[in-house]
């Protein structure tokens, strides 16, 4: 097999020809043409001449710890060499190459599900189980969720977001990633320091309990594009666990979205936390969409 | 609530930051643990103002009218004597004021605030301590005005507004002590 090299814009035909009649990643090589990562040391990419390619993107942050990241952005093997093989070598390849420090994500879907075993095998852990669900409006004055009322975030709430957040962290930190409480901890309490409850691209809900008007929880939602919305954040007081509480806050903020013409929302839910992965599943109607793996640079 | 889990959280509020490799430290670190770097000495020690820390900016009187919540009480007790609001939005809003007090002073008494306290200066312990001692009669305060029942009685939200009011004026104090603290450590 030809080794590994660093692609450049000769490349463009090779990435093309891989991407004729791709369904999962339609507006890729639009993309690809329009940024040109062979001119930008921030998106390198590997190839291996005629059998497939790797690109990365180092331009990224982590949304937690808002540290940089290198994230595999596509891998793409043509159908008649071995896949494995193949990105087994793009990945070394890239391995080699990519700068030491950063910590390296690659979210896998059910298209390329089969990477798992060479991921695994180069110390990749699934951190983040990838959730989406399609947005519906919702009901909320059902006996379950009447006695919740929702209302929007506001300044105010930034003490609520802080405790609540720090409470239910060790739930949410990824899997494989226990020793980073402490930045977690750290780059949490930073970000609702700095969070604007009003910004354009957020919907911000809090759940009131009606009989005693006390906060019990909060959702953040942070709008994308082509009708995508990513649930950045939930979080419950622990006391009212199992109370349907996060099922209210999730339906509020579908209903704002489908208010808004959104169509879909997705969450990472960490691989560690089987509670919140069956609460999203059998409660919310989320289903698994693909996994994220990590490991560090 | 998981104690630990909140000594954990909030004790990363009080970490430094090393200048060469970012790495978040404890407060107590002298040397870097992510590039073994020496920690240079100002960086020891943390300003640290725990009204700003704990968000209680919407407490703070900020002008001669008061904070934002204190005109938003008084607008309460204002509306059912004028009788343009009714009991149920009365509650609704002191309850809000209530809730996020309960919240602020939740954050304030967080068992690694208190415990980072112990490192600190005398001054700023004592102040800590009317700060909380303040937000706890200003909760007292809301409590007080969501005994108003609509019968008439106007006491109980008077009461309760006055006790806010002074609460207040001590929280303001505390912040003002707390900076003036803060100078002369500094």
């Amino acid at each position: 097999m030809m080794a590994c090299r660093r692609g450049s814009r000769d490349d463009l035909p090779f990435l093309e020809e891989l991407q004729v009649g791709r369904q999962a990643k339609p507006n890729l090589l639009e993309t690809v043409r329009l940024v040109e990562p062979w001119s930008r040391p921030e998106l390198p990419f590997w190839v291996l001449p005629g059998a497939g390619y790797a690109l990365w993107d180092l331009a990224g942050h982590e949304r937690t710890t808002r540290r940089p990241i290198a994230r595999l952005w596509d891998l793409q093997v043509a159908p008649e060499h071995n896949a494995l093989q193949v990105a087994a070598a793009l990945l070394d390849a890239s391995e080699a190459e990519l700068p030491k420090g950063l910590h390296r994500l690659v979210l896998t879907t059910a298209e390329d599900g089969h990477w798992s075993p060479i991921l695994a095998s180069r110390g990749y852990e699934v951190e983040t189980l990838r959730m989406t669900r399609e947005l519906s409006h919702h009901r909320l004055d059902g006996p379950r969720l009447s006695s919740f009322r929702a209302r929007p975030l506001r300044d105010g709430d930034r003490a609520l977001l802080r405790v609540l957040a720090a409470t239910n962290l060790t739930h949410t930190l990824p899997a494989g990633r226990q020793e980073e409480l402490d930045q977690f901890q750290s780059a949490t309490q930073q970000y609702f320091e700095e969070f604007d409850p009003m910004a354009a691209d957020l919907i911000g809900l809090v759940a009131v309990e009606k009989s005693t008007r006390r906060s019990i929880g909060y959702i953040l939602v942070n709008l994308e594009s082509e009708g995508l919305a990513y649930l950045r954040d939930i979080s419950v007081r622990p006391e009212y666990w199992g109370r349907y509480a996060a099922q209210f806050l999730v339906r509020a903020a579908e209903n704002e979205l489908v208010q808004r013409g959104y169509r879909e929302i997705y969450a990472d839910i960490s691989a560690d936390n089987p509670r919140s992965y069956r609460t999203a599943q059998r409660s919310l109607g989320f289903k698994k969409a693909g996994q994220l793996w990590g490991r560090s640079g | 609530m998981r104690e630990s889990e909140l000594v954990n959280a909030f004790q990363a509020a009080f970490l430094k930051r090393c200048p060469a490799c970012a790495q978040d430290l404890p407060m107590s670190a002298t040397q870097c643990s992510g590039c073994g770097g020496d920690l240079p000495r100002e960086e020891e020690s943390a300003p640290l103002s725990f009204l700003h820390q704990a968000g209680l900016e919407t407490l703070r009187p900020d002008s001669s009218e008061g904070s934002a919540n204190l005109r938003r009480l008084r607008r309460c007790v204002e509306g059912v004597h004028k009788q343009t609001m009714s009991l149920v939005e009365y509650l609704d809003q002191v309850g809000e004021v209530y809730d996020e007090v309960t919240n602020n002073l939740e954050l304030l008494t967080s068992p690694i605030i208190v415990e980072s306290l112990k490192e600190q200066d005398e001054a700023l312990i004592a102040i800590h301590r009317r700060a909380v001692a303040a937000l706890e009669a200003f909760q007292a305060g809301c409590e007080m005005m969501m005994g108003y029942s609509g019968d008439g009685d106007f006491s109980p939200a008077e009461r309760g507004l006055n006790q806010v009011e002074i609460a207040l004026a001590e929280v303001d104090d505390s912040e003002l002590s707390a900076s003036e603290a803060l100078a002369e450590i500094e």
